[in-house]
């Protein structure tokens, strides 16, 4: 039936409970004319037939007839008005959400619980519950014993009565997967095989079914976890969607509260970008545990050459950080790893590893900063750009011309720079005129823009002076005041990989890091977006898909680009990792809207090859862009031209490119990049090279092995989340071998419930397209046998 | 007695707000802008920040400060001031409002828009004409307050749309210029003729968050400054209340980062004055405990590495055990303050612990490494 009522029209509260449907009609009088009319109609219909259409077979005339009265009956169905009423009253209990999760890092031991006598009832209760194997109940897997207790529970005396609680049994996988009965250890979904399960959604899931229950009372939800979100909205963010639906969660740890015994890299970091002959810091976090006190190695390397090791006493408990030197010789993008010695006694060796990539450039790009005021995202970026070696800064602050440079004069004089950023800047200093030698020196000579919008000027005060020529948006007449509520950022998928929003390269990673900076409390309003601007962010919530106000955008202007920033405090990024993201995050807006190669003019242009993602696997689909150095002006050549050499350790191939953006120029419009795509199988170090003699380009890629994954990283069981998230639902955090004692902490009682719904039957497409269809039968028939 | 101690305790609160901030860029033209007095990095070996990655660290440190702000907020007189030991007092008007600057909220946005407008409308209102920042109840220093009324402003500058800020921090800051003593640096009043090592950490960070904020500060008065704070380095490698005095462990945490944020990470004096502190022991107990323990969580972030590892958990779990119920902190046993339930010491100590937990969030362009 399922299926059947999936393509009906009838509604989920009649399908739920069909058996208490019944058939109704709305007008009984049409019934009783119906079942006079329709069989005489028929009787003189099929007599009419039979004088008329003598020449047809009997077969054929009684079709025609069946076809007429049907059609007959059928209005006089649409008369009758039937339809389906539900009237019904049930006891509705509350819900109780028993939730085992089952991503991979339940697939990891137990681990030993501390042998003290105040644990020695609640190891004996473990040895009970793992009954197959009471001896080693600690080496078993988070999953496995989560069941065998949640099955021990439900079977016993203080089970929750189901004449009581509305239980619902559902594993964590991609998604909450209802099961019927929670699953025998033997009966296990691939018992003997690990999880596939690479990411956990804890909070995800809890607001998704929080929401999917809205009605219906919660008396609680049980969740059996090892605490560790690595995915989606936080766990805290879960149970806040629970506390609005007031259903407490009794949050039960799958394992035992001492750390795992392991070392994980936890975290790599390095400079956005840097310049050859600089000396680049990267830095690792590591979290280890059982190893107090024990001297261990960490070593950073290229390929097989080691470039520094570090010796690290290990400290259990904290998380630790270690900083590297990388000399950065040679331009490219270098793919580093950093890796800690392997220590026998750890549970997971992958998360010994990680890889990142350094980008080394030999460009150096002149960067001119005006703001208006010493905001804070100006004191932070002037340092900031102060520290990195491959920009040359020059300030101007108009509130203190002491100290600051005088801005250029000229259109010559702001060429010199590569990119500009213009902050809170007042109209008295960016005259009309002023704004026309940049509007000129962005369109013309491509230089590169970006505009901070501020609360008392920009972009505002620009709006119909020459500025507003090239901004990516048309600025709201008013300025939104500040708010006191918190506003956030949505990045659309697609940009997640833009350059500039690329904070990390891990993609979930980069979209949770989007999602959880802090909230800001101003932003520019935007009257509409220029047609030709693309949007990197807009401002988060209902709007962000009905009237999307952007935040971050860009639009290439003749020859430069403008990058626009609708808001005025992306210091907020920097809260509990200072420069880290802010830094990265500006690094790359500089990069992606200065003019490329060391010279604005195309023939000097040198060419490079670029690829994304940083750090493929194998199998991964690797985009490659190639700007040859000189520009490809639209009609194309009628036959591709470039191709591009990949070299492996046991592979060649040939990469046909494609000119990027081929469906959008116009002729006379120029694109300055290929593109193409390959795949590499095997791990490893690919050469790329573009072999034209005149703009030759190679590249590096390293295919990396497979790494540890979130799940992975952090082992251990996070109480502290779980705790957190018991505590703000008014719940409460349960050992594993205590579920009983949440039954009487369960809330709600059952409640008389009254449905009445009714739905008709006569008036939807079906009875629509079936009158249509013995019409057109009817007529078919008609035409095929020679009738008129 | 107490006065005595009442005065050391803001010698501490005072000092120990002076974050030094990294010496701001004079712009250059390209390729030469170097903040004066900071050596640039080769190429990008800079010392990279040390983030807290720990998300459940981050959760119980954020929920210990909102405690505490809120606490704060709760206890903010209607003028926008707040009530000390001393009665009412810049200097704690100062360092209540960098506790909510460390956390990210600004006058008139957010949850504390109105607390803040309402205590930077009070520390405006109390400046004269010469630009000191008066105090009604002043402690035995008024130069104390003005560092810290100078330091809160200055972060203020910019930040919010009040035209008086602008003037307001001109004259401040004049005012310290205007003030330095002929030993290089600052004592309790404008006309000091000596220098102590408190007052002058105090002074040169309000003027490096200036500097920082584009004000002109002469770079001559900075470098009398730095040299005075040399002269009061001990053979032990700690730092002295004046040339020539005896150690002490929070005079030495202030040192230690006067000469660090002055572009003098890897100098042997560093060093030295790094393993004096380092033998001093984290508890909650101490003489000038939040003088102490402010100068040397943020000296210790500034030296980064193995010394930061292993200091600040210490200092976070002591200070997130000790706050009580109601989001506020008392002061330690040992401080010399004996009056613990001081409503006005709760005050006092809350902000303090703010600003220490605050390293974590980056937030204080004057704390910026």
């Amino acid at each position: 039936m399922d299926p059947l009522f999936s393509l009906s029209f009838l509604n989920d509260e009649l399908i739920e409970h069909w058996e208490h449907v019944r058939l109704s009609v709305r007008s009984p009088f049409w019934l009783v004319v119906a079942i006079i009319v329709v069989p005489i109609s028929a009787w003189l219909i099929h007599r009419r037939h039979a004088l008329s259409l003598k020449s047809l077979s009997p077969r054929t005339r009684f079709m025609l007839t069946a076809l007429r009265t049907t059609i007959l009956a059928a209005m006089f169905g649409i008369l009758i008005e039937p339809e389906l009423v539900l009237d019904h009253q049930f006891q509705q209990q509350p819900l109780l959400a028993i939730v085992v999760d089952e991503s991979a890092s339940m697939d990891l031991p137990v681990g030993a619980y501390p042998q003290t006598a105040s644990n020695q009832a609640f190891r004996e209760k473990m040895q009970q519950i793992a009954a197959a194997n009471p001896s080693t109940w600690e080496q078993s897997k988070r999953r496995e014993l989560a069941w065998e207790a949640v099955r021990s529970w439900l079977a016993s005396p203080a089970a929750p009565a189901s004449s009581q609680w509305d239980v619902r049994v559902m594993a964590l996988r991609d998604t909450l997967v209802p099961l019927e009965q929670p699953p025998e250890a033997a009966n296990l979904d691939e018992p003997n095989e690990d999880s596939t399960i690479e990411e956990t959604r804890l909070g995800d899931a809890l607001a998704k079914w929080v929401e999917q229950s809205a009605g219906q009372d919660i008396a609680g939800i049980v969740l059996v976890t090892d605490g560790q979100n690595t995915s989606g909205r936080t766990l805290l963010q879960g149970a806040l969607a629970a506390r609005r639906a007031q259903a407490p969660i009794f949050a039960v740890p799958a394992g035992s509260p001492m750390r795992v015994t392991d070392i994980a890299l936890l975290e790599t970091h390095a400079p956005n970008v840097v310049s050859t002959g600089d000396t680049a810091r990267v830095a690792v976090t590591l979290q280890s545990g059982g190893f107090d006190g024990r001297t261990i190695e960490v070593s950073l390397r290229e390929g097989d050459k080691v470039i520094e090791t570090k010796s690290l006493k290990i400290s259990s408990g904290e998380q630790q950080r270690l900083e590297f030197d990388y000399p950065a010789e040679k331009a490219g993008v270098h793919t580093l790893s950093i890796e800690a010695t392997e220590q026998p006694e750890e549970t997971i060796r992958s998360n010994n590893r990680q890889y990142l990539t350094l980008n080394v450039s030999d460009e150096k790009k002149r960067v001119l900063l005006v703001d208006g005021w010493p905001r804070w995202d100006f004191r932070f970026l002037r340092n900031a750009l102060a520290r990195d070696s491959g920009i040359d800064l020059t300030v101007h602050l108009t509130t203190e011309p002491e100290t600051s440079q005088p801005l250029p004069k000229t259109v010559e004089g702001l060429v010199q720079y590569d990119v500009m950023i213009l902050g809170d800047v007042p109209p008295s200093t960016l005259t009309p005129e002023y704004q026309k030698l940049i509007d000129e020196a962005v369109t013309q000579r491509g230089l590169g823009l970006i505009l901070a919008s501020g609360i008392r000027h920009l972009p505002r005060d620009y709006r119909q002076q020459p500025l507003s020529k090239v901004l990516p948006i048309i600025p709201a007449v008013v300025t939104s005041p500040m708010s006191s509520q918190g506003e956030r950022l949505a990045i659309p998928p697609l940009e997640m990989e833009h350059a500039v929003m690329q904070l990390v390269s891990e993609p979930q990673r980069n979209a949770r890091l989007w999602n959880d900076f802090p909230e800001f409390y101003w932003h520019s309003p935007v009257e509409r977006l220029q047609p030709g601007a693309t949007v990197l962010a807009t401002l988060a919530g209902e709007s962000a898909v009905t009237n999307p106000v952007p935040i971050i955008a860009y639009q290439q202007v003749g020859e430069g680009t403008v990058l626009y920033l609708g808001m005025d405090s992306t210091w907020r990024w920097r809260q509990n990792v200072g420069d880290r993201y802010f830094g990265r995050f500006w690094g790359q807006a500089i990069r992606f809207v200065a003019p490329s190669g060391n010279d604005r003019l195309p023939k000097e242009r040198p060419s490079r090859i670029e690829f994304s993602p940083l750090l493929p696997r194998p199998g991964e689909s690797i985009n490659l862009t190639l700007f040859p150095g000189y520009d490809i002006t639209h009609p194309l050549p009628a036959t591709p031209t470039a191709s591009l050499q990949v070299r492996g350790k046991s592979a060649f191939q040939m990469v046909p490119l494609t000119i990027d953006g081929t469906d959008k120029l116009r002729p006379g419009e120029k694109s300055d990049s290929w593109i193409g795509k390959f795949t590499a199988q095997e791990p490893g170090r690919y050469q790329v090279e573009f072999a034209d003699p005149r703009f030759p380009a190679k590249a590096e890629i390293v295919v990396i092995q497979e790494e540890a994954t979130a799940e992975d990283r952090q082992p251990d069981i996070n109480r502290e989340a779980l705790l957190e998230a018991a505590q703000q639902t008014q719940g409460q955090l349960i050992e594993l071998a205590d579920l009983e004692s949440i039954t009487p902490l369960l809330q709600g009682e059952s409640q008389e419930r009254r449905i009445r719904q009714q739905q008709y039957l006569w008036d939807n497409p079906i009875v629509l397209l079936l009158l249509v269809t013995l019409y057109c039968l009817d007529v078919g028939i008609r035409r095929m046998t020679g009738l008129s | 007695m107490k006065r005595y101690l009442s005065a050391g305790l803001f010698a501490a609160a005072m000092a120990s707000v002076t974050l030094l901030t990294p010496i701001p860029g004079q712009s250059q033209p390209p390729g030469q802008n170097q903040a004066p007095g900071q050596s640039k990095p080769t190429g990008s070996a800079m010392r990279a920040e040390m983030p807290l990655d720990d998300a459940a660290v981050i959760a119980r440190v954020e929920a210990t400060l909102d405690r505490a702000l809120a606490y704060l907020a709760d206890r903010q007189n209607r003028d926008g001031s707040w009530r000390c030991g001393y009665g009412i007092n810049n200097a704690v008007n100062g360092l209540a409002i960098l506790a909510f600057l460390g956390r990210g909220h600004l006058p008139r946005q957010g949850p504390y828009g109105a607390t803040l407008d309402r205590g930077k409308d009070y520390i405006l209102a109390t400046q004269r004409a010469d630009g000191l920042f008066q105090s009604p109840n002043p402690s035995n220093g008024s130069m104390y307050e003005q560092g810290l009324s100078t330091l809160a402003m200055v972060e203020l500058h910019g930040m919010v749309a009040d035209p008086r800020l602008d003037d307001a921090v001109r004259r401040a800051v004049g005012l310290i210029i205007r003030a330095q003593s002929p030993p290089g640096g600052w004592r309790y009043q404008p006309d000091s003729k000596d220098a102590d090592i408190s007052v002058t950490v105090m002074q040169l960070v309000a003027l490096r968050a200036a500097q920082n904020a584009g004000l002109a500060v002469p770079q001559p008065t900075l470098d009398r400054a730095v040299a005075y704070v040399l002269k009061c380095q001990a053979k032990d490698g700690g730092f002295g209340y004046q040339p020539g005095n005896g150690s002490g462990p929070a005079r030495t945490a202030a040192g230690i980062l006067s000469l660090q944020l002055a572009g003098k990470q890897d100098s042997q004096e560093i060093g030295r004055a790094l393993d004096y502190l380092n033998k001093q022991r984290v508890e909650w107990n101490g003489e000038f405990f939040y003088y102490f323990h402010y100068y040397a969580i943020q000296a210790q972030y500034q030296a980064g590495g193995a010394t930061w590892n292993s200091w600040h958990p210490v200092v976070r779990e002591m200070l997130i055990k000790e706050q009580n119920e109601n989001g506020s902190w008392d002061i330690p046993p040992g401080d010399g303050h004996e009056n613990r339930a001081n409503e006005g010491d709760k005050i006092y100590a809350t902000a303090m612990s703010c600003l220490v937990l605050e390293v974590y969030l980056h937030y204080l362009p004057a704390y910026q490494r």
